[in-house]
């Protein structure tokens, strides 16, 4: 079987398979650092999957079959399962400057996106989460996420008067009471990012709670980074990794933190690496509208990986009960 | 379904025969079918507390009843509007020209070529905010601002409907035209009206063929995963899609099973149901 | 329920007159046909985005296809799943519905519900179940599983498509042509074959058609391997584009005309052969 596909089983270092979710964010990754690494090493990089889910990692796990050897994550996932991902060696690594939170036991940061406050261009703009909720002052059909209550329930808060540097550890009852109070306000949940971006750039909806990234250069829509909750999405590795194959992720790994790569990523998405020397390569337009920018970080919360980490699963039971009841 | 049946003349004996045509398949349909869904039937037991714990926890979350229930309500209306849509289409059809009818025909299998996915997502540019429907409307006059046509539960069952109208309409079609023509002519002749012919003799012998169009349908309804999602709004959460979310995305397989479980008995008997209740109309007709 | 509905149904389809008829048949047919229209009118537009276009059309979509490579893996992983599984599927289901149609056994009520059990059960509780056992078989993420999900999914319709081929062949041809001395093989290439093989045809291409558009199942056995469904579905998450609606186009043209080869294939073959028995 294994000789079939390619892949399968402990390979040695031939191949790196990295888990991730598709798309432009796929395309980023391969263009800004799979190349520049595949070109140096000569070992052949490989992206997969559309659902890099914790779920499918145990199911690998179980199995025990080792297929896919990077995946991309939040957090909050390896923080609360580190039974499933193997430690970095950060000497190996050897990291260019990189924001502090990108350096992680287990993960390593690869690029920013923020839950933000988005308008259509017809609708009055919006400073803040309580004007997002307010209809009266500014009426209009909105949307928020349907999946999930991550950075939701910040959001929650943050609309319901909560300072932000009160925010962690988040008052969930208050959180899902306030939007309880106001899920009638809300047109659509919506399922994908593309959708959102319909949604809010089309009309359907004059405000959207979305990520950055699909907006961010939009004619159609107007945003803003204030309030915004900022994520650093991370890429682990699967534990029990075969060691050659370590050794290589870890090479690969030093290419994310390179400013000029990181620069080649946000040419093809809206979203931007932990370096600490992009900020200087970037022209006035990316500081604008990339979400990791001095001007933009400041105005923003970083989402509070730890207090995810502990709370998720108990939250994403209550997220399913209120959103069966929408 | 009187089927023909030949028990000699063949050079083999039946059984041998037969075992050896079956085997293969029913081999792989034990590893493929009953084995996975014993396994995840033993799953849904393997609860921490107690064998039932992960059926508790189920039927204790308000969610997963309303999600099971709205999965059946959803399947019913979609059912019956299909099959309505489809028997209309295929009532018109039967009168068509010879010539007309091909292509009719050929016409409703065409979206089979295209894929399911798109089919759903086919739908924005036509029901959305600045879609067909409403720039056409705007541009009559009618309306002044767009109408939110779309991420509703009237765009699920428009959009579930739509990918189901043929299925539903290829079994209904081949039923109507066993009906025998001279029968209906006949009765036309002996001075039935139209109405009467229609309600006396073409339903009764095309009413078993409806309703087995119709259980299909709501058969294939309630497994739909990505319709809803595109189309629904996030408002209308399906039994599949949280299938979907415990076993595969969050891992919580032992849930999840009962869950699957909890779907297949309740469908099931839906389905059993709706054969007895079709069962002794047909008999009271015939 | 059903009785409320039908006696609906009949009184207001009885009502109807021919004019009124001929309106909804039409306005259906539109109904059925319009993501067909809407998916090959997005296929040309000149703009960025998945909508019908306005007024620049552009043929940069198809262009678009032949040069992502990622595209071109999906296309070439879904062709092999859905050719595979094909033929597995006529391999399996085709013996079993000729055992179907001319024999009587003990048990088969039983196997004909098992044959048809995959086309009447919710796909997503199939899916789960699989998952787990084809995660034990350390298969999921390989494109095994999903040709094995596959061929369970669309072998009922061949089960179907071709036992309703074989009952229309009257079995006293077959019994004559044994009596003659005739093998089972030849019989079958013979007699059977010529006789269904457009219910041959027509189920090997729902077949294909259903694998090739199959997501669900390769949603949770399909793990790394991308395959059309798969990749439109990631493509959801960020940025759609005009790109699938060119690519379905270009799948079903090429679909539909390999299935019109086929026949006429077919059909002159049956033609030389008849001309041959003659």
């Amino acid at each position: 079987m294994a000789h079939v596909f390619p892949g399968k089983g402990h390979a040695a270092a031939t191949e790196v398979v990295i888990a991730q979710s598709g798309g432009q964010a796929g395309e980023a990754l391969e263009k800004a650092y799979v190349q520049p690494f595949t070109a140096k090493t000569g070992i052949p990089v490989r992206l997969v999957g559309v659902e890099s889910s914790i779920g499918e990692l145990k199911a690998m796990l179980q199995s025990g079959a080792i297929d896919r050897h990077v995946w991309d994550v939040e957090l909050a996932d390896v923080l609360s399962a580190p039974e499933l991902f193997e430690d970095l060696d950060w000497d190996a690594i050897k990291p260019e400057p990189i924001f502090p939170e990108a350096r992680q036991p287990k993960a390593i940061g690869r690029h920013y996106y923020s839950y933000v406050m988005a308008w259509n261009a017809k609708a009055k703009p919006i400073e803040t989460w309580a004007q997002f909720f307010d209809t009266e002052k500014f009426p209009g059909r909105r949307a928020m996420m349907s999946y999930d209550a991550y950075a939701q329930l910040e959001v929650a808060l943050l609309a319901d008067g909560v300072p932000a540097d009160k925010l962690y550890p988040l008052d969930v009852d208050r959180a899902f009471a306030f939007l309880e109070a106001n899920k009638h306000k809300i047109s659509v949940w919506w399922d994908s990012g593309s959708q959102a971006a319909q949604i809010v750039t089309s009309g359907e909806v004059d405000y959207a709670l979305i990520y950055s990234g699909r907006v961010a250069y939009s004619k159609e829509a107007g945003m803003t980074y204030n309030q915004g909750i900022t994520v650093l999405n991370y890429l682990a590795v699967t534990k029990g990794l075969a060691p050659e194959t370590k050794a290589a992720v870890m090479q690969f790994f030093h290419e994310m933190t390179i400013p000029k790569n990181e620069l080649t990523a946000v040419a093809t998405i809206a979203y931007s690496g932990p370096s600490e020397g992009l900020d200087a390569l970037l022209t006035d337009e990316q500081r604008r509208v990339l979400p990791s920018s001095a001007q933009n970080r400041a105005k923003q919360i970083l989402i509070n990986s730890e207090w995810w980490a502990r709370n998720r699963a108990a939250i994403d039971k209550r997220w399913t009960e209120f959103r069966a009841a929408l | 379904m009187a089927r023909r049946q030949i028990s000699s003349g063949f050079d083999m004996p039946d059984n041998k025969a037969s075992v050896a045509l079956n085997a293969p398949l029913v081999l792989f349909l034990l590893l493929t079918i009953v084995v996975p869904l014993g396994g995840i039937f033993f799953f849904s037991l393997a609860g921490e507390a107690h064998p039932f714990a992960n059926y508790a926890d189920a039927l204790a979350s308000p969610a997963f009843v309303r999600v099971v229930v709205t999965t059946l309500i959803l399947g019913v209306i979609v059912s019956i509007v299909t099959t309505t849509f489809a028997f209309v289409f295929s009532l018109w059809v039967l009168r068509l020209p010879p010539r007309a009818k091909i292509i009719a025909v050929g016409a409703i299998i065409l979206p089979f070529f295209v894929s399911y996915l798109l089919r759903a997502l086919s739908w924005i540019p036509v029901l959305g905010f600045n879609g067909l429907v409403n720039r056409i409307l705007m541009s009559t006059g009618l309306i002044e601002t767009p109408l939110s046509l779309i991420y509703n539960p009237f765009a699920v069952v428009l959009g579930t409907a739509n990918v189901l109208f043929p299925i539903a309409a290829l079994p209904l079609l081949a039923a109507f035209h066993k009906v025998d023509q001279r029968l209906l002519a006949a009765a036309s002749s002996l001075g039935a009206s139209r109405a009467v012919i229609f309600r006396r003799i073409f339903f009764p012998l095309v009413a078993p063929a409806t309703l087995s169009t119709t259980v299909m349908v709501f058969a294939v309804a309630t497994g739909f995963y990505i319709t809803p999602s595109v189309l629904g709004g996030g408002k209308v959460l399906l039994a599949p899609n949280l299938i979907e979310l415990l076993i595969h995305r969050r891992g919580e397989w032992g849930t999840g099973a009962a869950l699957t479980i909890v779907l297949l008995v309740v469908y099931m008997s839906a389905i059993v149901l709706a054969r007895r209740l079709g069962n002794p109309s047909r008999r009271r007709r015939s | 329920m059903t009785g409320t509905h039908t006696r609906a149904a009949r009184s207001f389809i009885g009502m109807l007159t021919d004019g009124s008829l001929a309106i909804a048949g039409l306005a259906l047919l539109c109904f059925a046909l319009m993501p067909v229209l809407v998916v090959a009118a997005v296929s040309v537009t000149g703009g960025e985005s998945f909508d019908i276009p306005t007024d620049d059309l552009s043929l940069r979509w198809y262009a678009e296809i032949v040069q992502d490579t990622h595209w071109r893996t999906a296309i070439l992983n879904s062709l092999t799943i859905g050719i595979v599984s094909t033929v597995f599927a006529l391999l399996l289901g085709g013996p079993a519905a000729y055992a179907a149609q001319r024999y009587s056994f003990p048990g088969k009520a039983l196997v004909e519900t098992l044959a048809v059990s995959p086309l009447v059960l919710p796909t997503v509780a199939i899916a789960a179940a699989q998952y787990l056992v084809l995660a034990k078989l350390q298969l999921n993420g390989t494109m095994i599983a999903i040709i094995i999900t596959h061929v369970v999914y669309v072998m009922p319709f061949v089960f179907i498509i071709c036992g309703l081929g074989i009952a229309a062949v009257d079995p006293l041809i077959e019994t004559a042509a044994f009596s003659l001395g005739a093998s089972r093989w030849t019989a079958f290439r013979r007699i059977l074959l010529p006789n269904i093989y457009p219910s041959i045809i027509s189920s090997a291409l729902l077949c294909f058609v259903s694998s090739f558009d199959e997501l669900v199942l390769a949603l949770f056995v399909g793990g790394g391997v991308q395959t059309v469904p798969l990749t439109i579905l990631g493509e959801l998450k960020y940025e759609l584009k005009p790109t699938i609606a060119a690519l379905s186009v270009s799948l079903s043209l090429l679909t539909v005309g390999l299935a019109g080869m086929a026949i006429l294939l077919m059909r002159r073959g049956r033609i030389a052969l008849s001309r041959l028995a003659s």
